[in-house]
């Protein structure tokens, strides 16, 4: 596996990605593995076009990422919205060694787990789930802020 | 040696523009913030000069937000005689977010062209106009 940066945020490709880890890491390329965003033309052309300057950006569906080739990963950045799109991929073999996890903003039932961090049951259960398939998850915003271990925060905010 | 930053503007917007392009790009060292609330032209000089002063020597970068505002002249008067000051009017966040990731690699004036260029490339409009879709090649 050799995916430059793989980033669970609802967010997906905004000023955090675009600047701050796209700055940070200087990707080739950023994927957007999203089956919403896939389906939607006018959604899907809206994203294409904020590609930051000199990166490739390619929307496709969280299925599809199981047949990008490892030198297409290389240089590469994947975003994802949850960590039920990752469990998709872990279930399908996708499994990289580390997991950026950034924006999961706060809905109904949701508990938090740091600013930008909330999750539920299920949330947790995907995590967990990807972590004993051998993803380790990290939560780190932006580059530079302190970058801390997931399972230990979930446990602690009783998930 | 590590270019500092000084962002002078009027109201809060140096300290909201910081903290903007933190939440981007993470915590930021060797940058310090201003307003000219208050402040007449000698003070608001002082006030320049205490900050530069507080970051040490070494080349520093004025950020103002208004060219021709009081922010951006009393900064034009202190960087005469210094040959590693500059002064950038204008300030946003991309321009911001491409100084900090930059001025650890790139020498002083490269940093500031390049971060000029991406203060402008930010200004877009949408949909484009008539002239910007007609220029664009068809087919």
């Amino acid at each position: 596996m050799a995916w430059l940066l793989v980033r669970l945020d609802d967010r997906l490709l905004h000023g955090q990605v675009a600047v701050g880890w796209t700055g940070a890491l200087r990707p080739r390329q950023i994927l957007v593995a999203d089956d919403r965003l896939a389906s939607s033309g006018w959604e899907r052309e809206m994203v294409e076009a904020s590609a930051p300057e000199g990166v490739a950006v390619r929307v496709l569906k969280v299925d599809e990422v199981a047949t990008v080739q490892p030198d297409e990963q290389a240089g590469s950045f994947l975003l994802l919205r949850s960590p039920l799109e990752l469990a998709r991929l872990v279930r399908a073999g996708v499994r990289p060694p580390e997991v950026n996890v950034g924006g999961q903003h706060t809905s109904v039932g949701k508990t938090r787990l740091l600013d930008y961090i909330h999750m539920d049951a299920a949330d947790a259960a995907m995590a967990r789930e990807c972590a004993e398939a051998g993803v380790r998850l990290f939560a780190q915003d932006v580059p530079g802020n302190p970058r801390l271990e997931l399972l230990p925060l979930l446990s602690k905010a009783g998930l | 040696m590590t270019i500092h930053a000084l962002i002078v503007a009027h109201g809060d917007l140096a300290r909201a523009l910081l903290a903007a392009v933190e939440k981007l790009a993470g915590p930021q060292e060797g940058v310090r913030t201003l307003s000219n609330e208050g402040c007449d032209m000698e003070t608001l000089r002082a006030r320049i000069q205490q900050a530069s002063d507080e970051l040490g020597s070494g080349p520093l970068v004025v950020f103002a937000d208004l060219f021709g505002g009081s922010c951006a002249n009393a900064s034009t008067a202190l960087i005469h005689g210094r040959p590693d000051w500059r002064l950038v009017t204008g300030v946003n966040v991309p321009m911001l977010v491409n100084f900090f990731q930059n001025r650890e690699r790139l020498p002083l004036d490269e940093t500031i062209d390049l971060l000029v260029s991406r203060g402008r490339d930010g200004v877009k409009r949408f949909p484009e106009t008539e002239h910007g879709l007609a220029s664009r090649p068809t087919g």
